[in-house]
């Protein structure tokens, strides 16, 4: 048990280690929603009322393409210079190795995302009660979001363009997170209940916590002798 | 013991190698040759495990190295062609990370004394990626010095072109511990494309045909 702990430690701290190295990984999503917000009043008609409308909507929006903008190469690296290789032939189970990559993900690429969302929903005026609704939302369905980026990463390795070929695979899978996660904050401004919508994205979220590793490192296995 | 029997394989979707059976014995040392493209670092990664066959099997102590596979990956240390470094890591993290996969933290003059030993000491701390060639296989000829000292359970090596990119003086280091791989009881089976003479030691050889 503590020879596990100790793997999936060592292996979380690399990642921090690389994404440390490599600050603009970690900060071209945040710039890019931090852009797609301040662009949106001045393409959008700048009344506060229609702002505010569309203010979770378009953050959910910024989230969701600015996580796909560095998550499609979580595996890219490691692929290309062989440590994927490496990593399958340790003896442990490589799904162990997933989960320790898919948390300091979550931590570093996503959890910033999370947290920002709601505050650019707030610059664009919507209220801080409906805010909070958004942040919760965001939160429950991040694990999610962080899987399927994951899976469309793995699955894409080795493809040239697969930069661009990931996000198309990826998306679609996270409508159901989008409808239901931007819908709560409408149903929350308008004063009805919401536990149902964050339990239904919490469940979202546990399918894919404890079945995407699996599938993750069964995608990522396929690339391994090339 | 290391037995390979009936190894079939195919690499995009064309069968390059048929019915291939071999073993390797404590204290062993076995050349791949082929022309290029013959499949020997295809071979290799079946039987690394990382690939799978179309037919046959490969047995480690009589076991399918798929049955056992924890047993196996702890039995075994496998080096492709294309070197795992990432490029923004320094050699003694490399060599931690890989040593940290096995389960295994060293202190960290250990490390050192090992990259010391392949002349690496001074880029210790510098990104792999601003290294050369010859210098980034150094890092690894380093992680074959922690195997015999630290890591007595690898008993086989599998090395996709080993000497390719070093200095004539790292290359007879290559040798020497190669040497003293098989001396502790391990095997080694590699490819090259030259000859690998140890003093000593008989070196078996395979040819894949093409």
């Amino acid at each position: 048990m503590s020879g596990t702990i100790k793997l999936l430690a060592a292996n979380f701290e690399r990642e921090c280690r690389i994404a440390w190295r490599q600050k603009m990984d970690v900060l071209n999503p945040i710039i890019f929603m931090a852009i797609v917000v301040s662009l949106a009043p001045l393409a959008l008609e700048p009344s506060p009322s229609l702002l505010a409308k569309v203010a979770a909507g378009l953050s959910w929006i910024a989230l969701l393409l600015g996580a796909q903008l560095t998550g499609v190469a979580m595996f890219a690296d490691d692929w290309r210079s062989g440590w994927l290789k490496q990593l399958f032939l340790a003896p442990s189970s490589p799904v162990l190795i997933v989960i320790a990559r898919l948390l300091a993900w979550w931590l570093l690429g996503f959890l910033p995302l999370v947290l920002l969302a709601p505050v650019a929903a707030m610059m664009l005026g919507l209220p801080s009660a409906d805010a909070l609704a958004l942040a919760i939302a965001l939160l429950l369905s991040s694990p999610a979001l962080l899987v399927l980026t994951a899976l469309g990463s793995a699955l894409t390795l080795g493809i040239g363009r697969a930069a661009a070929l990931a996000p198309l695979l990826v998306l679609p899978l996270l409508v159901p997170l989008l409808i239901f996660g931007a819908g709560i904050v409408r149903l929350h401004a308008d004063g009805l209940p919401v536990a149902g919508q964050y339990w239904l994205l919490a469940a979202f979220s546990m399918l894919a916590i404890t079945l995407g590793p699996i599938a993750i490192s069964a995608s990522l296995k396929l690339h391994l002798s090339d | 013991m290391l037995a390979v029997s009936d190894l079939t394989l195919s690499r995009s979707g064309r069968c390059i190698q048929r019915e291939l059976s071999f073993s390797l014995a404590a204290g062993e040392v076995m050349q791949l040759l082929g022309a290029n493209g013959a499949g020997k670092s295809t071979l290799l990664h079946a039987v690394s495990g990382l690939m799978e066959a179309d037919a046959g099997e490969v047995t480690w102590n009589r076991t399918n190295i798929e049955h056992d596979a924890e047993d196996w990956h702890r039995s075994l240390f496998f080096l492709a062609h294309k070197l795992p470094a990432h490029p923004v890591l320094t050699p003694l993290e490399l060599l931690r990370d890989s040593l940290a996969l096995k389960g295994l933290s060293p202190a960290e003059s250990q490390l050192e004394e090992a990259l010391n030993d392949v002349g690496l000491l001074e880029q210790a701390d510098q990104a792999a990626g601003s290294l050369s060639a010859g210098q980034q296989r150094r890092i690894w000829l380093a992680r074959l010095v922690l195997s015999l000292r630290l890591l007595q359970s690898e008993t086989v090596w599998l090395l996709d072109e080993p000497l390719t990119s070093l200095d004539v003086n790292a290359q007879a280091q290559v040798l020497d511990l190669l040497t003293q791989q098989c001396a502790r009881g391990g095997m080694v089976l590699l490819t090259s494309h030259q000859p690998v003479d140890l003093p000593n030691l008989q070196t078996l050889t395979l040819s894949l045909p093409s």
